[in-house]
């Protein structure tokens, strides 16, 4: 009990340290790792539960992956045969092929909405509106993942006695020619699951950037206005380099999650597509490893995945750092905002 | 933003009229094609077959109620299971988060600072390279088609950013309100029961939004460990219902529908946690 009251840390919010901590702080190390068993205490079950299921596992996959296992039992030390299979395995890199239309497509046309409607709900002059209007196009986040897909691929179903929605309707406006079997052609497959979810506003690219734009100084835009400063004007010159953080902090969360996207594609042709034209990574890692009970070679594949993810980000932080020395090196232009 | 009373000579179509209406026009469109797929959902959820082949996209009439209370027949065991993992794996982190945050914010010890270190960077680490050694060792401790396969993972995958909310918030609270706490002779738990509990509730609704959203979204994993019917969650349950209702558009939407009530009735009612929650998730 004296533990738990004595300790509590000083200093916090320019408060001079205490003379207890001082005191504290001269004790030898083993002492104060003793005296601090409540703490440890108090963490263990947190401690614990990290330990075993994230930093064990996580030695575990790494160890596994140099290993044969046909299932989980008959095991044998392959060194690096797995990755080397891993590096000739056509079907898992095809897979980056779709992730980086996935990629590209997320960054133009996956921005691109959400901005627009970010910027059209801050002209809004009545904050009522935008506020329903916000809700509105929030509304959809409110699905499911799982039903999110299930819906777009009951409107794509293409079964002749059961056609969806959406060949329903091209059929009812005299467009009947363009019905289409959308998620059973190799050619259209990809496509359709990315435009699941379109116009792609309800989620954090839309809800960063207009936190973004509601926090832009209200003087910058009065005195861009009195400069004559036009709607596009001030949405190139004003909006979008403010942006710069919201921008940099999506680009680096895409970057992350880049890897291990379209996992959408487990749920809807859970053959990765047809012909393997949905495939991605980590469908594949799924199927011909895990399911199949090659845990060795779905470790490998993990790892892979893992050290790909890991590049990405170390690259962006590169390009940050690049970008700042640049910057540092170029003489500061005057600021016309006055701020 | 000051909007002077419309006055007689004022004409009817200002400059701000004409903003406000074009813009609001084209935020209904956008609003309109991102509500569409449910929509339609909910319109054909009313529908039998016959219906259904006469127009797939105009209201009919008589509405088919039975749709939805034989969707809701099948369904309602995924709900019932998505809500005790969900129940579980929350309680189990705020009790734990709450805990390790106070002790992390709040007290001077060896190692501090290297263990929350440790924590939250796994919040930045990609999960994939955990996906297959967890798997095998879920199944080795045979908790395969169990909701403990479920709920051990979740509450481990969640602590890492909620240790990281908690304790960030249980920093900011006021030194003087613990200052007292200690000069009236309150223990370490005293505090955490009287000041840090109470003054977390608001961070502890983020926490709460965030788990319910992840279970209720969670695909992956679920579709790993869980081949049990009567154990399955919202994901792989929906994709079982689909396999099953392969005939009637009209009990399948239905089922869709229900599965997303407990997150529209979230987002309804607690819509400031809830997009704190998908903000906080940016991490994962």
């Amino acid at each position: 009990m004296s533990l738990f009251s004595t300790d509590i840390r000083a200093g916090k919010g320019g408060r001079p340290p205490s003379a207890q901590v001082t005191y504290q702080r001269r004790l030898p190390f083993l002492v104060r790792l003793l005296r601090a068993w409540p703490f440890y205490l108090a963490l263990a079950p947190t401690l614990v539960l990290v330990g075993v299921f994230t930093y064990y596992t996580t030695a575990q996959g790494i160890q596994m992956s140099f290993y044969s296992s046909n299932n989980e039992s008959v095991n044998f030390f392959v060194g690096l045969d797995n990755y080397r299979t891993l590096l000739s395995d056509t079907i898992f890199w095809n897979g980056f092929k779709n992730l980086l239309k996935y990629l590209a497509y997320g960054l133009t046309v996956g921005w691109f909405f959400p901005f627009v409607a970010a910027e059209l709900l801050i002209s809004l002059s009545s904050l009522r509106w935008q506020l329903i209007f916000r809700t509105a196009l929030l509304l959809p986040m409110a699905f499911p993942v799982a039903v999110v897909g299930f819906t777009w691929q009951a409107l794509y179903n293409a079964d002749p006695s059961n056609q969806g929605v959406f060949n329903v309707i091209l059929g009812d406006i005299g467009l009947g020619g363009l019905e289409h079997n959308w998620l059973g052609d190799p050619k259209t497959a990809l496509y359709c699951l990315m435009f699941m979810g379109f116009p792609y506003i309800a989620g954090l690219v839309f809800l960063l950037l207009l936190g973004g734009l509601q926090n832009i100084p209200q003087e910058i835009l009065e005195a861009a206005a009195i400069d004559g400063c036009g709607r596009l004007r001030r949405i190139a010159a004003i909006d979008l380099p403010l942006l710069g953080d919201q921008f940099r902090l999506l680009f680096m969360l895409t970057l992350i999650g880049f890897p291990t996207g379209g996992a959408i594609t487990l749920l809807l042709v859970t053959n990765g597509g047809p012909a393997f034209a949905t495939m991605v990574p980590i469908v594949w890692l799924i199927q011909s490893g895990i399911t199949a009970g090659n845990f060795g070679y779905a470790a490998a594949m993990g790892n892979c995945l893992f050290l790909i993810a890991v590049l990405c980000s170390l690259l962006f932080l590169g390009a940050q750092q690049l970008r700042s020395r640049l910057s540092l090196a170029l003489p500061e232009l005057p600021e016309g905002e006055g701020r | 933003m000051i909007v002077g009373p419309a006055s007689a000579q004022k004409p009817f179509w200002t400059r701000r009229r004409i903003t406000d209406l074009s813009c609001g026009s084209i935020l209904a469109l956008l609003a309109l094609l991102g509500l569409f797929p449910y929509l339609i959902a909910l319109l054909v959820s009313f529908k039998d077959d016959a219906e259904y082949a006469q127009s797939a996209w105009l209201p009919t009439l008589p509405f088919h109620f039975e749709n939805w209370t034989s969707a809701w027949n099948q369904i309602n065991l995924y709900w019932v299971n998505s809500l005790i993992v969900a129940g579980v794996v929350t309680l189990a982190l705020l009790a734990l988060s709450s805990v390790a945050g106070f002790v992390f914010a709040r007290y001077a010890f060896p190692g501090n600072g290297l263990l929350f270190f440790l924590i939250i960077i796994m919040i930045a680490v990609p999960s994939v390279i955990n996906l297959v050694p967890l798997f095998l060792l879920v199944k080795n401790l045979h908790l395969i088609d169990t909701l403990w396969a479920l709920i051990v993972p979740y509450t481990v995958g969640g602590l890492y950013p909620s240790v990281y909310l908690l304790r960030n918030s249980i920093r900011a609270i006021n030194d003087e309100m613990f200052e007292a706490a200690r000069v009236d002779g309150a223990s370490g738990p005293q505090m955490y029961w009287f000041i840090v509990l109470p003054l977390s509730l608001p961070i502890m609704g983020t926490v709460i939004m965030t788990q319910l959203t992840g279970v209720w979204n969670e695909y992956i994993w679920a579709f790993l460990v869980i081949n049990d019917s009567s154990k399955r969650t919202i994901g792989t349950g929906l994709q079982f219902f689909t396999n099953e209702q392969t005939t009637s558009f009209g009990p399948l939407f239905a089922g869709y529908l229900l599965a997303s009530v407990p997150l529209l009735i979230a987002f309804t009612f607690l819509s400031r946690y809830f997009v704190a929650g998908i903000q906080a998730g940016t991490g994962k």
